[in-house]
């Protein structure tokens, strides 16, 4: 891809892009104008958009056009929805707030629900059903290190503690141990997800210097050389 | 300006009004010169002492300290009260005594000067002056042994007249005796009145008292314009005044008297040289006008009762001795060493003042057979019958040298009113009756020289101001909280307990402890954090730019042995897709990790669109379907895939895993249009789609786990056979990890990362995007893992060394 080729959008598009990488990058010098300049273009635009979005890619399709084009029971539809949808609009207000308190209550209970069912349906009982069919394969290690794994984390979690007549509360010292091995999964654990957080950022720091050697390379360097 | 507080109101005032501008009470109390109402050093011992005892002893003081500067006429003192008083009715003009008879009650008896109120009767006399009402006037003003030095002469020459009587009965005998003794000082006239001899006419502490001043006079030389009136006035009136003759202390008394002493130097004295009231009591009981001569009834007590004391004298004697350790008076030891020191041959009684000569004629009336001195009056007659000799025979010694006790003497004059309190029986047996005091007698009654410091006590505090000065147990016209009080000393030293003073100890201590900064361990300070920064980002940004710039591939390619499982799963799962199979893909990341994800997807979805799937983008976040539409155009360009044709782009999902279940229950409900705006269920990608497991494969990019999670929980129970794959974010790999699995999981397979687009491009055989960041990301995490473990043996070190110094320290 040279300058050639590309279309003024495209060669904007690059030319922002560029800018501001570098004010991006300009907070390795600390906190400067370009940083926040950069953020707050970023802010702004990605609200912007993600409003573009939200009008041309739902309230159109789904409120208005059935209300315009829709049929009648269609139409029926949309209104007893959008009579909730506008009460929502009554939060604005502290003094109307409580207008849009059902709609609000419908919206929780319904994400509730929907939360509640998915991880009861989707993550408990399949992780159960895996756990258990761990054994069934031949990995016989990996199936116990999971379990290990599992029972420890869980147990680290576990405060209760035996308390004997006239003295004080104490942790059973196997407990200790399986909470110091449930301890070391969960750091493990931390560690493993900080190593996917470092080579993300490392990955998108890499993407950028791409870029930027990318537009030198294509845009800067023949305009420069000629 | 200052202001006075008004003792009534209490409201301020300015200080130059005389009454207050609220209440109109006097501000400025009416305040009489101390030096003439006040003794100026009040001795104790006087405390129970007449004002005119008092104020003699004042008169011999100066007489005693000869030689002092103190005698000048503004420290005579002379200057007393009543003597000044008198001095101005010297200089009044008429003397009136009717108003004698118009108004004989004193309302203000109790103010004790009761020789004012003789005066004031003088100035209200209407009458002409007469000369012998003037000498009756002084007879009963001046007590009698005043007048009765000066009268001993004038007696002898002038007869006693029965207006000359009227105040005998008001006032004592001695004092009328002392008021006539200057008067006769001017009658006679010095060349042809004989001179009388020391001692014969004048009292010897008079005479003392003349001496004194004479020689006073000779030594001191004073200025007759710093005298006062009154004594230049005497001098004046006297030009050739003879101690003997006049005596310095009285000299406004000799020119009061001086209208009237012709009068009194033709009366004629009463018989025997008695005292007035004597005399006018003994013509009383033959003819004596019941108008102008009180009757023995109407006598004050005080002058009564001396008389009947008789009944029981030893009773109030014994009780009224005095402390010998009470200083005498001076005027009274005077004459106490000059009748001691003349012998009792030479002193005649009439030499003697009447009082003074009954209480020295005491021994010898115990001695001698009684026999009533026709000088001796009868209350000293009395108290010589039955007071005095026991005395005598108690207290004075058996010798003679102490024949007149003064201090007994004055006791027993002090205490008179004691004499008088027990009722005397035996003049009820006498058949006397207790006399009653008329009003205007009980109004002279001399208050202060029979009352007794403890009845004063009782009745309160004595006026010293003000018109109501001298009277006693007077209401406080000033509240009590507006007069001047001394502080209360109250005890400044706290009483503070042990307990109390270690509470206090501790508390100091932690106030101590508060104000010091608490020491705190040098932490150990880099030489500079950004300095650290900026070397780790040099290393970093260094070592990326080589290897971009460079285009290097120096880090092979993971091999095919090393493919993760899921990734192979990924792949195989692809591979069993013919082409135009309706693949769901969704595009969940933000733009910020677009350039990783991008990297992690590119090989996927390259390798989807080389088996000629259809795909239909989707995405749970809005700006999703933009980064779908860049990454179809820009990273997969190559492939020419077209919206609506190939692919079609659905758009944004609202409402998270509740939209994300719509979605899957009413795809086409959910999604009516397209992101660009057409029907998508009608293209080519879409046709036959009605619901989630219709479509061959479900592609979920993101980087976010909790949206991935969702696409399980949601989505994958109900697609049933669909197989659900991922390409998520390294950072995500790890809790989408229980989820991947074989093929019971509910991911069947996963690419994480650019790690796993590299092993997916190893899987394909085609590089991608992965490859280009492969060198750059191992590098750099090989830098990163450098620094790490640079920084972990600095630590170490550190440690180390620290240990090492504690354990040296």
């Amino acid at each position: 891809m040279t300058a050639a080729n590309m279309n003024l959008a495209d060669l904007i598009g690059l030319l922002i892009g560029f800018s501001f990488t570098i004010f991006i990058l300009s907070y390795i010098l600390g906190d400067n104008f370009l940083f926040r300049f950069a953020t707050h273009i970023f802010i702004g635009a990605a609200a912007g958009y993600a409003s573009v979005v939200t009008i041309y890619n739902v309230i159109l399709p789904q409120l208005i056009f059935p209300l315009m084009n829709g049929g009648q029971g269609e139409m029926i539809l949309t209104i007893s929805l959008l009579i909730p949808s506008l009460l929502l609009l009554a939060k604005i207000s502290p003094r109307l707030s409580k207008i849009g308190n059902p709609a609000m209550a419908i919206l929780v209970g319904i994400g509730a629900a929907v939360a509640i069912g998915g991880g009861i349906f989707g993550t408990i009982f399949p992780q159960v059903s895996a756990a258990v069919n761990v054994f069934e394969t031949n990995n016989f290690l990996e199936g116990a290190i999971l379990l290990i794994g599992t029972f420890t984390t869980l147990l680290y979690f576990q405060f209760n503690s035996k308390q004997s007549k006239n003295q004080r509360p104490a942790i059973v010292q196997a407990t200790k141990l399986i909470r110091w091995i449930g301890k070391a999964f969960i750091a493990i654990t931390f560690g493993a997800l900080f190593a996917g957080v470092y080579v993300a950022a490392l990955t998108a720091l890499i993407e950028r210097f791409s870029f930027l050697w990318t537009f030198i390379k294509e845009l800067v360097l023949p305009a420069a050389l000629g | 300006m200052e202001e006075i507080r008004c003792p009534m109101c209490g409201k301020p005032n300015p200080d130059h009004l005389e009454t207050c501008q609220h209440c109109q009470a006097r501000l400025k109390p009416l305040i009489i010169s101390s030096d003439e109402s006040l003794p100026a050093e009040p001795d104790n011992n006087d405390a129970g002492l007449p004002d005119w005892l008092r104020s003699d002893q004042q008169d011999e003081a100066p007489s005693e300290a000869e030689s002092e500067a103190e005698s000048t006429p503004e420290d005579d003192p002379a200057d007393d009260d009543w003597m000044n008083k008198l001095r101005e009715e010297g200089d009044s003009a008429p003397i009136d005594n009717s108003a004698l008879d118009e108004s004989p009650v004193y309302e203000d008896s109790e103010e004790g000067d009761w020789l004012d109120r003789i005066k004031e009767l003088r100035d209200t006399d209407e009458e002409p002056p007469e000369e012998d009402d003037s000498s009756s006037l002084f007879d009963g003003a001046l007590p009698s042994w005043m007048s009765e030095g000066g009268e001993e002469p004038a007696l002898e020459e002038s007869p006693a007249e029965e207006d000359s009587s009227i105040f005998d009965g008001a006032l004592p005998s001695w004092m009328s005796e002392k008021e006539e003794e200057p008067t006769t000082d001017e009658v006679i006239p010095q060349d042809e009145a004989p001179s009388p001899e020391p001692g014969a006419s004048i009292p010897d502490w008079l005479a003392a008292s003349e001496e004194q001043a004479a020689e006073l006079d000779k030594e001191v030389e004073v200025d007759e314009s710093e005298l006062p009136e009154w004594l230049a006035g005497s001098d004046q009136a006297e030009p050739e005044p003879t101690p003997e003759e006049t005596p310095i202390l009285f000299p406004d008394l000799q020119e009061a008297a001086a209208p009237a002493s012709e009068e009194l130097a033709s009366a004629e004295p009463s018989d025997d040289e008695l005292p007035d009231w004597f005399s006018t009591k003994a013509e009383s009981s033959d003819d004596s006008p019941p108008s102008s001569e009180p009757a023995d009834d109407e006598l004050p007590d005080w002058m009564t009762e001396p008389s009947g004391v008789e009944a029981e004298p030893a009773t109030s004697i014994p009780e009224s001795t005095p402390d010998p350790d009470i200083e005498l008076p001076a005027w009274m030891l005077e004459s106490a060493e000059d009748v001691d020191a003349q012998p009792a041959a030479e002193s005649t009684e009439g030499e003697i003042p009447d009082w003074m000569s009954g209480e020295e004629a005491e021994p010898q009336v115990s001695t001698i057979p009684a026999e009533p001195d026709p000088e001796t009056p009868d209350w000293l007659e009395k108290i010589g019958d039955d007071a005095i000799p026991e005395l005598a025979s108690d207290d004075l010694s058996p010798t003679g040298e102490d024949i007149f006790k003064i201090d007994q003497l004055t006791e027993l004059l002090r205490d008179e009113d004691d004499l008088q309190i027990p009722e005397p029986e035996g003049a009820i047996d006498d058949g006397l009756a207790p006399a009653e005091l008329p009003g205007w007698l009980e109004a002279m009654r001399p208050v202060e020289s029979s009352a007794d410091g403890d009845s004063t006590a009782e009745q309160g505090q004595t006026e010293q101001t003000g018109p109501l000065a001298g009277l006693s147990g007077v209401l406080m016209a000033e509240p009590e909280i507006a007069r001047l009080k001394q502080a209360p000393k109250l005890s400044s030293r706290l009483q503070v307990s042990e307990t109390q003073q270690e509470h206090v100890r501790v508390f100091r201590e932690l106030l101590e402890t508060e104000g010091q900064a608490e020491k705190q361990a040098k932490p150990i300070v880099v030489s500079s954090q950004g300095l650290l920064r900026w070397l780790s980002a040099f290393f970093l940004i260094f070592v990326i730019g080589l290897v971009i710039i460079g285009e290097t591939q120096f880090v092979p390619a993971p091999p095919q042995a090393s493919v993760p499982v899921e990734v192979l799963n990924t792949s195989s799962l692809i591979n069993s897709l013919a082409p135009k199979d309706p693949v769901l893909v969704s595009f969940d990341f933000e733009p910020g990790t677009s350039g990783e994800m991008n990297a992690a997807a590119a090989a996927v979805v390259d390798h989807l669109m080389i088996r000629g799937a259809y795909l239909t983008l989707i995405s749970t976040s809005p700006t999703g379907p933009a980064l779908a539409e860049y990454f179809i155009s820009t990273v997969q360009r190559e492939h020419q895939y077209t919206s609506g044709s190939q692919y079609v782009n659905l758009g944004y999902i609202p409402g998270g895993a509740s939209g994300l279940l719509g979605f899957v229950q009413m795809p086409q409900r959910i999604k009516p249009l397209s992101f660009d705006g057409f029907d998508p269920w009608i293209t080519a990608p879409l046709d036959g789609i009605y619901a989630l497991s219709d479509f061959k494969m479900v592609l979920v990019i993101t980087d976010n786990p909790d949206i991935a999670q969702s696409w399980i929980e949601q989505v994958e129970p109900r697609i049933q056979d669909t197989p659900l794959i991922t390409v998520v974010s390294a950072q995500v790999e790890p809790i989408l990890r229980p989820f991947v699995g074989g093929e019971g999981a509910q991911v069947r397979g996963m690419v994480s990362g650019v790690i796993g687009g590299t092993a997916y491009e190893q899987v394909t055989g085609k590089d991608n995007l992965g490859r280009t960041y492969w060198d750059a990301l191992n590098f750099s995490l090989m830098t990163a893992i450098a620094a790490i473990l640079i920084g972990g043996i600095v630590n170490v070190f550190s440690i180390l060394l620290r240990s090492r110094n504690r354990g040296e320290a």
